[in-house]
């Protein structure tokens, strides 16, 4: 692949990264969420075959909003196969850092092995991995995708006790789910989305995270 | 001396192509772009039966010159749309990712699929419920037939609430907690069997199970129950 098709697929992986940062809750400033092909150029440079960037320039560490101590990594690894070894180095640095949460971004595949090692760190460490192609393109944005907003346990226990609901009589999401993936959901956690209807304009609904 | 490399690689790769075959007397090719090449075929007059227009066409179908994984065949498409006429493109079979590629020149906001699954896949469950309510009003549409919105919403919200697709078949009402409801659908001999053998239990709570066991249905004028004043 030439150079210019590789920057452009990084800056584009990078601004999704951004934004999906924003969605969560970190705090991301807008010229990094607004940056252009051009900006990131000048920033990491347009030659990632001399390493000009190389992924592991491209790092984020970000903290949230509400809470400054509550940090996270994005990782960028240089290898196509992120196996064991290259997920051991990033869990030293979260634990120099004492950062609890990351994001591994995979150009093609992760060895078995190092997927189970990522099960096996939760729930002290969270890793989660996203593979490159998957972040070409921010899927909230979508048309068919409707608003999805993180309830915090004091609104889920609220909204269970208005419609005096058990949680097993909300509608699902899977963990595994897209959506569900891009915001980091937990098991337990609820989501209120927020779709368009012809009938009602606009109709509000949940979705439990199993 | 560059140009003289060039051209001792173009002879001899013209070389190697006139060599390959007896049949072929000359080859040229496009040296600046490599998009075109031309080729002389020799043939003799006596004992040669050969239908080139065939041959070729054989030969151009199992040639592949670009392909996708999963799209078999691509079309381009005019659509009118409020802005005026737009381009779509449609595929025969589908790669997401691999679309993804080309974000700089397809509104990937857009893109649309009638496989549930892929959207499901890549965009989670609220795109696939869309999709699923889009495609049973194409169904009827083909009939003229209009059925209200509310009916399909219902539909889609029912085939994934568990957060995944589920069909709307008898395999998938396997996961339905009335067992009753279960019989009063389809093969209502094996699911009465599967119940008797689990030994499982009805809580006669959903419409199905009430009307098996004669009871009003809980909702409407059914949903309380009246307490007269005997005296």
């Amino acid at each position: 692949m030439d150079d210019e098709q590789e920057t452009y697929k990084l800056w584009r992986i990078r601004k999704t990264i951004m934004q999906l940062c924003h969605d969560r809750g970190y705090l991301v400033t807008q010229d990094e969420l607004d940056q252009t092909l051009e900006e990131f150029k000048g920033q990491f440079g347009d030659k990632p075959s001399e390493r000009k960037p190389s992924r592991s320039d491209l790092i984020v560490l970000v903290a949230h909003n509400d809470d400054p101590t509550d940090q996270m990594f994005v990782f960028f690894p240089e290898e196509p196969n992120v196996g064991i070894k290259t997920i051991k180095t990033y869990c030293q640095r979260m634990q120099e850092e004492n950062i609890t949460r990351a994001i591994i971004v995979v150009q093609n595949r992760m060895t078995p092995s190092a997927k189970q090692s990522l099960t096996d760190m939760a729930p002290k460490y969270i890793l989660e991995q996203f593979l490159e192609a998957e972040l070409l393109i921010n899927i909230t944005e979508h048309m068919l995708v409707p608003e999805h907003v993180v309830m915090t346990p004091e609104e889920k226990t609220e909204l269970l006790s208005r419609y005096k609901l058990k949680e097993s009589q909300l509608p699902r999401i899977q963990q595994g789910d897209p959506v569900a993936r891009y915001f980091g959901l937990k098991r337990g956690q609820v989501v209120k989305i927020i779709r368009n209807s012809e009938t009602a304009g606009r109709y509000v609904s949940y979705r439990l995270v199993v | 001396m560059e140009i003289e490399e060039a051209i001792q690689d173009f002879k001899q790769k013209i070389e190697f192509v006139v060599l390959s075959s007896s049949n072929i007397a000359d080859y040229k090719y496009d040296i600046k772009r490599e998009l075109w090449c031309e080729f002389t075929l020799q043939f003799g007059l006596l004992n040669s039966k050969i239908d080139l227009t065939s041959l070729i066409e054989e030969h151009a179908k199992e040639t592949v010159v670009h392909c996708v994984p999963g799209i078999n065949r691509c079309l381009l498409k005019e659509v009118k749309s409020q802005q005026g006429p737009e381009l779509h493109i449609c595929t025969e079979g589908i790669n997401i990712l691999e679309i993804f590629l080309y974000a700089d020149i397809l509104d990937l906001n857009r893109l649309y699929s009638n496989d549930i699954h892929a959207i499901a896949n890549m965009y989670g469950i609220e795109a696939a419920n869309k999709v699923i309510i889009k495609e049973i009003k194409n169904v009827f549409a083909a009939y003229g037939i209009e059925v209200d919105y509310r009916h399909l919403s219902l539909l889609a919200d029912y085939m994934t609430f568990e957060g995944t697709y589920k069909a709307f078949n008898r395999r998938a009402i396997e996961t339905c907690a009335s067992c009753l409801q279960q019989m009063s659908f389809e093969t209502t001999m094996s699911f009465l069997v599967k119940a008797s053998l689990q030994g499982a239990y009805d809580n006669l709570k959903s419409p199905s199970s009430q009307i098996v066991a004669g009871k009003p249905i809980s909702c409407g004028s059914g949903a309380f129950e009246l307490l007269y004043k005997l005296f």
